[in-house]
């Protein structure tokens, strides 16, 4: 079997989404879009278009351009007399009073066109997902009769597609918000799409959904306010300028344009403006449009629209015998529900935030994909993978904590860092574990302590020592150091270091995030006193090599800011301090590079301290935080 | 203590037993084989992914690109619009400049203009506003380019928008 996905099949557009890794997923198509328009086309050629294409040519080839199919799918030819009325191209009666589409010399049933549009959207999510797609669940109204289902399913088998199951968009739509888990609610459903608007009212128990009522506006949607722009816009320009932007072409294109991203862009602002320079020329030269459109304006131009939800959402309420206060959950479904008026009113009517969290043009195909999973049985094969409650690490120089799992990540796991020592000849160090997100060692956690011996005498910087951290499915976590050196090994297992309260994991979050920037603050001077740190060694192994070279004058200079800046880490003088002598000290040594420099030059020996006076990083993969012997 | 024989002189607990044992074997092969299968499913879960993800990543550099493109490309249509409105030489010529410079600057990033006059109308790339009656370009070709239109390399940033030729 291949993969099962979920799709919304929608009047104006529709969408495709797939269970991945427990979670759905929206599927972008072949021309990179998240939905699709449900429109089909006919060329003279007889090639078949599908989607944004069928839609760039309906201007002109509107006999042939098919599109709104959704309102005759399933329905008798005597039912759809007004919708006939409101469509370019030809609905004709079939054999048993059946809807028919006369495009060029043949006929085809709405079943057989919305099994096109089914056909492209599992087409390219099968080139998305690399797999072939078989099997689906399709969302339909939930107003939908059994003859309106039953064609849907059709169109399904036509387009060679397995349907596992019709279900309704708001329970779709539920199910996306995880609402079925919930026992006995009441759920209201407002979906205000492209060009329909629907209200269902859902009760929920045992996972089940029961419709109680649905209601709305078969003829209302988002183009309507788009259009009320445009005539706004071209009213002003008119009484300004004395000329209607509708009679050009260009100009109108321009200004369809400009109303729909001045609607975007009010569902944010409270303002925007919306200019199109030298939008048509008078007979006294260029025209500009530039004006302003607020939010209050937009919402005075479309209250007439906004107030047509208003009656639906009683109704609905009034025929499931119920009244506001019944109403647990409001979920919004279609992209104009992001319209803020069209939010309030929703708050208004009953009393509620609705829940908004789910992308609204996205929530019925992503519900649809978890009840597709569910019926795959891809929803069970999803082992629950546990994540670590807080970041994992070690204690390193200067007290601070060096994170070696991130927290939030999934386990089992396992990642390790190579450190090195902080002292010449160290022989030992000590790794102290750690939970928790704070910067300072002391702020955090500590799971555990132990100490590796043995490490063979070298100078600080030099000996590779890899701690691994590896926590397992059950959250215990085994720590190793390892001296890769000697092959010398010590490690420790903490279990429980996954199951804190969710209290106590909530707090230590939260003080991260209130002393996040004292903290980092800290971090950086601890960080900068160690590179401070790291430079006075490393001048002071060069000034043992080169320091002959040196004229005496510099020699000196450079002795007596090494010995200032030691004696200033040794004291924890203030940062500013250490900062001052680290820039001073790194003036100093350039004339012991140059002096390592012309002896490489020179003779080639000594090339091995080359890089040594460049100040703080060590360059290759060893992570410059080290441990202090103890 | 006396043992139980069975007609072969079997010994009947120690069948049991080997019976029970290989019940379990045959149990906790089947449930390794249910195992190996669902880590291997897990392991190409996770290729697949990985390849998708890098996917993404790419479409997700086109889309901000195209994104950011996009919002300029309108730029481009200002200035062909006054252009074509501006009498003044001096001015007129300075948004030349404007212009050819704003072109040119688009084309170094990849932008190219859909190509659309006098070709058969491709839907792939332009969109249909309406009919010219005109007889100086074949029906069913693109009479006039009402809004260009632009891609970046395969990817349509925006398509033209066209009037279609037909005859008187």
């Amino acid at each position: 079997m291949g993969k099962a996905v979920g799709i919304d099949l929608g009047t104006t557009f529709s969408a495709v989404a797939v269970i991945e890794g427990g979670k759905p997923e929206v599927i972008t198509n072949a021309e990179g879009s998240r939905t699709t328009p449900s429109v089909v086309a006919f060329k003279d050629s007889g090639e078949r278009l599908v989607g944004q294409v069928a839609k760039r040519q309906a201007a002109l080839n509107p006999e042939k351009t098919l599109f709104s199919v959704k309102r005759f799918i399933g329905r008798q030819f005597s039912e759809v007399e007004a919708e006939r009325t409101l469509v370019p191209y030809n609905v004709e009666a079939g054999p048993n009073n059946a809807v028919r589409f006369q495009a060029g010399d043949k006929k085809y049933a709405p079943e057989e066109i919305s099994a096109m549009v089914l056909k492209k959207l599992v087409e390219d999510a099968g080139k998305y997902l690399g797999e072939k797609v078989t099997d689906a669940v399709i969302t339909v109204p939930a107003y939908f009769n059994d003859a309106q289902r039953q064609a849907t399913k059709d169109a399904g088998k036509i387009a060679g597609i397995n349907v596992l199951r019709i279900i309704n968009e708001p329970t779709a739509a539920s199910l996306a918000y995880g609402l079925d888990k919930k026992s006995n609610e009441t759920i209201l459903v407002f979906d205000l799409g492209g060009g329909t608007f629907d209200v269902s009212i859902l009760e929920v128990g045992d996972g089940v959904f029961e419709v109680k009522s649905t209601n709305g506006d078969t003829h209302l949607g988002g183009d309507n306010f788009d259009k009320v722009v445009v005539d706004w816009l071209a009213d002003e320009f008119k009484k300004d300028q004395g000329i209607d932007l509708r009679q050009d072409k260009q100009a109108l294109q321009r200004l369809i344009e400009a109303a729909e991203k001045a609607k975007i862009e009010l569902s944010s602002t409270t303002e925007t403006s919306i200019s199109v320079p030298f939008i048509t020329a008078g007979a006294d030269g260029p025209k500009h449009l530039d004006t302003k459109l607020t939010r209050a304006k937009f919402e005075d131009l479309t209250h007439h629209l906004v107030e047509r939800t208003r009656q639906p959402v009683k109704d609905a309420l009034a025929d499931a015998k119920i009244t506001e206060k019944d109403i647990d959950e409001v979920i919004l479904v279609g992209g104009s529900t992001r319209i803020p008026a069209v939010k309030k009113l929703v708050r208004e009517l009953i009393g509620k935030d609705p829940n908004e969290s789910v992308n609204p043009d996205e929530v019925v195909a992503l519900g649809a994909a978890i009840q597709a999973g569910v019926l795959a049985g891809e929803m069970e094969d999803v082992v629950l993978l546990d994540v670590t409650p807080l970041s994992l690490g070690v204690e390193t120089l200067g007290g601070v904590m060096t994170k070696i799992i991130e927290r939030n990540s999934t386990i089992p796991t396992r990642h390790s860092e190579v450190f090195s020592t902080a002292e010449d000849n160290q022989a030992a160090v000590d790794i102290h574990v750690l939970q928790g997100e704070r910067e300072l060692a002391k702020d955090n956690r500590s799971l555990g302590q132990f100490k590796l011996e043995g490490i063979a005498a070298a100078p600080r910087g030099l000996p590779q020592i890899e701690v691994s951290f590896d926590i397992d499915a059950n959250g215990i976590l085994k720590v190793s150091a390892k001296d890769k050196g000697t092959g010398k090994e010590q490690e420790i297992t903490i279990s429980g270091s996954t199951n804190l309260d969710q209290g106590e994991i909530e707090r230590m979050v939260n003080e991260a995030q209130q002393h996040g920037e004292e903290d980092k603050k800290r971090r950086k001077e601890v960080d900068e006193r160690n590179e401070a740190d790291s430079l006075a060694y490393q001048v002071e192994r060069q000034m043992k090599e080169l320091g002959d070279k040196l004229p005496v004058h510099e020699k000196g200079r450079l002795e007596q800011t090494l010995t200032e800046l030691k004696q200033a880490l040794k004291d924890n003088a203030p940062i500013e301090k250490i900062r001052t002598l680290h820039s001073d000290l790194q003036q100093a040594a350039h004339s012991l590079s140059e002096a390592a420099y012309q002896q490489t030059k020179a003779g080639g020996t000594g090339g091995s301290t080359g890089q040594a006076a460049a100040g703080g990083g060590s360059g290759d993969d060893v992570v410059d935080a080290e441990y202090e012997e103890q | 203590m006396e043992e139980t024989k069975d007609n072969q002189g079997n010994n009947i607990v120690e069948n049991k037993i080997s019976h029970a044992l290989k019940k379990e074997v045959e149990e906790l092969r089947q449930e390794l084989a249910e195992e190996k299968n669902r880590h291997l499913r897990t392991r190409a879960d996770f290729d697949n992914f990985r390849k998708r993800v890098e996917r993404e990543m790419d479409a997700k550099r086109n889309q901000i690109k195209k994104e950011i493109l996009l919002d300029l490309l309108m730029f481009l249509d200002y200035f062909d619009q006054a252009k074509k409105q501006v009498q003044d030489p001096a001015a007129a010529s300075g948004l030349e400049i404007m212009a050819r410079q704003f072109n040119e600057l688009l084309h170094k990033h990849g932008v190219r203009p859909v190509e659309c006059l006098g070709l058969p109308f491709d839907p792939e790339e332009q969109e249909g506003l309406g009919f010219v009656a005109t007889e100086q370009c074949p029906e069913g070709c693109v009479a006039e380019e009402v809004c260009s239109g632009y891609k970046l390399g395969d990817i349509l940033l925006k398509p033209a928008q066209v009037m279609v030729a037909k005859k008187p």
